[in-house]
């Protein structure tokens, strides 16, 4: 009974040790659990203390999106930044997305990301910004449109052709006599 | 300077320096930094235990990521439909179809109002 028991023991051994090689069927493709997936909305005050703990966060800093059917459910509700403003000389531990294994992802990373939506703080606030640059555009729009309302420029007469008006180039019959024109007054 | 003419907007954060809370020293907040850093510093651990293990194979899931993953996937058993989001629905699911229904509509009817009159110039027209 005892050798069987260590024998069985015995069996179990390299098993453990390689952990790598195993049959199909007796190692889960993934560790996550259903517990450490997202949920609805927490509605119980236990539930509002359990949750930042399954998203890594502090529960001060935990904030669920308003419950108004949205389809968020329990995901936290973290500052809209972009990953431009993060800290570029720090080690991150992906740094092409300025992320840390396992931080508590923003509902919109795929927005926020270095490619895509930048919401770097501007050197003047934005309002200034918006401000300034649709002053300038209607004043000129205004500008050019005075402009072609009243156009200016040096005064002009009509051309003046040589050869009677170009009397033979325009097709008249060469055997008529071409009636004179004075382009000048003395 | 303690007002500043920068204003934050949902398109431009507030810069870090601008920010009063930034300067904050009290104790609650000193204790959410040592608390925030605890679990970075746990979660860093845990990390470079999988990344240094000489018998790893494959790639290090992050369940982070899968949590975000499933979040965006299954949204439907926290959906519920109201008032704002049935509106939003009809205004940006129905709403484009219809305009362009109308659009076309339109600019076919005088198209067509124009050809039975023979206004039309139809010299090069391929099809009848």
């Amino acid at each position: 009974m005892a050798v069987a028991r260590a024998g069985f023991l015995g069996i179990q051994w390299p098993q453990r040790a390689s952990q790598n090689v195993v049959p199909l069927g007796a190692w889960t493709a993934s560790r996550m659990t259903n517990d450490m997936l997202p949920a609805s909305y927490p509605r119980t005050p236990e539930g509002r203390a359990a949750t930042p703990k399954k998203y890594n966060m502090c529960v001060g800093d935990y904030e669920p999106y308003p419950d108004d059917g949205m389809r968020y459910g329990n995901y936290p509700k973290l500052p809209d930044c972009s990953q431009h403003e993060r800290n570029p000389w720090y080690s991150w531990d992906q740094p092409d997305l300025r992320l840390n294994w396992g931080e508590p992802t923003h509902w919109h990373l795929d927005m926020y990301t270095r490619n895509r939506v930048d919401m770097s703080p501007t050197p003047v606030s934005w309002n200034v910004t918006c401000m300034q640059l649709f002053s300038f555009m209607a004043f000129m729009t205004f500008m050019f449109w005075v402009g072609d309302m009243y156009p200016v420029y040096q005064p002009v007469g009509p051309k003046q052709y040589a050869c009677n008006n170009l009397y033979l180039e325009r097709g008249s019959d060469p055997s008529k006599e071409p009636e004179s024109v004075v382009h000048y007054e003395i | 300077m303690s007002t500043s003419k920068y204003k934050p907007s949902h398109l431009a954060t507030l810069p870090e320096t601008l920010d009063p809370a930034e300067y904050d020293t009290s104790l609650e907040t000193r204790r959410a930094q040592a608390e925030r850093l605890a679990i970075r510093a746990r979660l860093k651990r845990e990390y470079l235990l999988q990344y240094n293990d000489p018998n790893r194979r494959g790639l290090i899931e992050n369940p982070a990521l899968l949590r975000w993953t499933y979040a965006r996937i299954n949204v439907y058993p926290n959906f519920r439909p109201t008032p704002k989001n049935s509106l939003l629905g009809a205004l940006f699911g129905i709403g484009p179809l219809i305009f362009l229904y109308c659009i076309i509509k339109a600019d076919r009817d005088k198209k067509e109002k124009l050809i039975r009159e023979g206004k039309l110039d139809r010299t090069f027209q391929l099809s009848c």
